[in-house]
């Protein structure tokens, strides 16, 4: 019996050495928690409350670093979701970065995009590349990219990979970059019905056979005075 | 009569068409503003003379044959990457009217030279390590010794002791200092 107990705890003992040694891999979440809670949105090293890019900070030319973004629907008032991904671009006036440390670092949004545009960036889903180019550009991410249909607890995963060519010019070290992505979602219920967002469906009816009614009476009215006429 | 019914019945089914161009899923989205950062090398000479105190700007002056001039130097990793250190040394002797001196015997040593961390090759001194963000490396030198034979030639002469550092990125770039590439153009 001691035997036993001095052998649990030496497993013990090396299981709590072995997790006191091991690195903590970070990823970054997405989580779509319901129409009223709305996203949840975890990462790490942030910069903005909503920084996805932990790994991608204070990067050096020659450097290949990659994110693992979750994406998880937990949502309770929704059946299923629909989930899309776009990348929205910048501009100075409407659409300036929110980082502090980007506005700090470049002059304007043209410098900003002069730097990202140095970088080459590629998303995979699972297998399947989604994105590739640089993160300035934003073709092929500009409108809405489906990424699957989720029950709840069901989800998917982004690997997001940045490369920094080793010729990097020493004008951009110490620079910043910002890259908006907008996850959208749409909700189904199981039976296949929209969920309601203030607009009834029954006018559409109503107001359809109405209008068939109104022209097929007006068709009847003018037959009948063609004939009394003829 | 007929226009009327005619005018109502297309109302009627535009009406039909906007209800339905308006109707609404549930949607909910949010942005994500992720930030990318490049890093960057910053080093910085640090020189101290003797007691600690920095070495001062005016130098020193009245230095007489086999005194010792205390001028410690060390470079500081001041920026948030790892870098690769080395330095270059010129030194001039000036003549009372400000002339350079043609000096072949240089009367003086450098005092406390760490020969483990740095290694002279070609023009530079290179230090042997990695320098760690926030690090100091151990002093090139600690003084300068100048020899008791220093001639009458080098009354009221003014020696100018040049040290420029650079660093570069160790960050994919060799395994030890000397196979570092893209040092600054000099």
């Amino acid at each position: 019996m001691k035997n036993g107990i001095r052998r649990v705890s030496t497993l013990l003992m090396a299981l709590a050495l072995v997790l006191s040694l091991s690195v903590p891999a970070f990823a970054s979440s997405v989580t779509f928690e319901g129409k009223s809670k709305g996203f949840a949105l975890d990462g790490h090293n942030q910069l903005t409350a909503t920084d996805l890019f932990g790994n991608f900070k204070n990067l050096m030319p020659g450097d290949s670093v990659s994110e693992t973004i979750t994406i998880q629907n937990v949502a309770r008032d929704c059946d299923y979701i629909k989930l899309y991904i776009r990348a929205v671009p910048h501009s100075d006036g409407s659409n300036a970065p929110v980082s502090g440390r980007v506005n700090d670092l470049e002059q304007n949004v043209a410098s900003m995009e002069d730097f990202l545009s140095q970088l080459y960036m590629e998303v995979y889903q699972g297998s399947s590349r989604i994105y590739s180019g640089s993160p300035d550009e934003l073709d092929g991410f500009r409108d809405n990219v489906y990424l699957g249909r989720y029950k709840k607890n069901q989800g998917t995963t982004l690997t997001v990979t940045l490369n920094v060519p080793v010729d990097l010019d020493n004008e951009y070290s110490f620079r910043a970059g910002e890259v908006d992505w907008v996850f959208t979602v749409e909700c189904y219920d199981e039976s296949g019905k929209l969920i309601q967002t203030g607009q009834n469906n029954w006018p559409i009816a109503v107001l359809l056979s109405l209008g068939v009614v109104v022209m097929a009476a007006g068709v009847v009215m003018i037959s009948r005075k063609r004939k009394r006429n003829g | 009569m007929k226009k009327k019914l005619f005018a109502l019945s297309l109302v009627a089914i535009c009406v039909a068409i906007v209800a339905a161009g308006t109707l609404a899923y549930f949607t909910g989205e949010t942005t994500a503003h992720n930030v990318i950062t490049t890093g960057g090398v910053k080093v910085e000479l640090i020189e101290k003379t003797d007691g600690g105190k920095p070495f001062p700007e005016e130098g020193v002056t009245g230095v007489m044959p086999g005194q010792s001039v205390g001028k410690e130097v060390t470079v500081k990793n001041v920026g948030p990457s790892e870098a690769w250190v080395r330095l270059s040394l010129q030194v001039e002797f000036l003549d009372a009217e400000g002339s350079i001196m043609d000096v072949s015997d240089m009367p003086f040593i450098l005092e406390g030279v760490n020969p483990e961390k740095w290694e002279g090759q070609g023009m530079y001194i290179y230090y042997k390590e990695p320098l760690a963000e926030g690090e100091s490396t151990e002093p090139f030198m600690e003084s300068v010794k100048f020899t008791e034979e220093m001639g009458n030639e080098f009354q009221n002469t003014t020696m100018n002791m040049d040290i420029q550092v650079q660093a570069v990125q160790t960050a994919n770039n060799g395994e030890t200092v000397f196979e570092a590439q893209g040092w600054p153009e000099t």
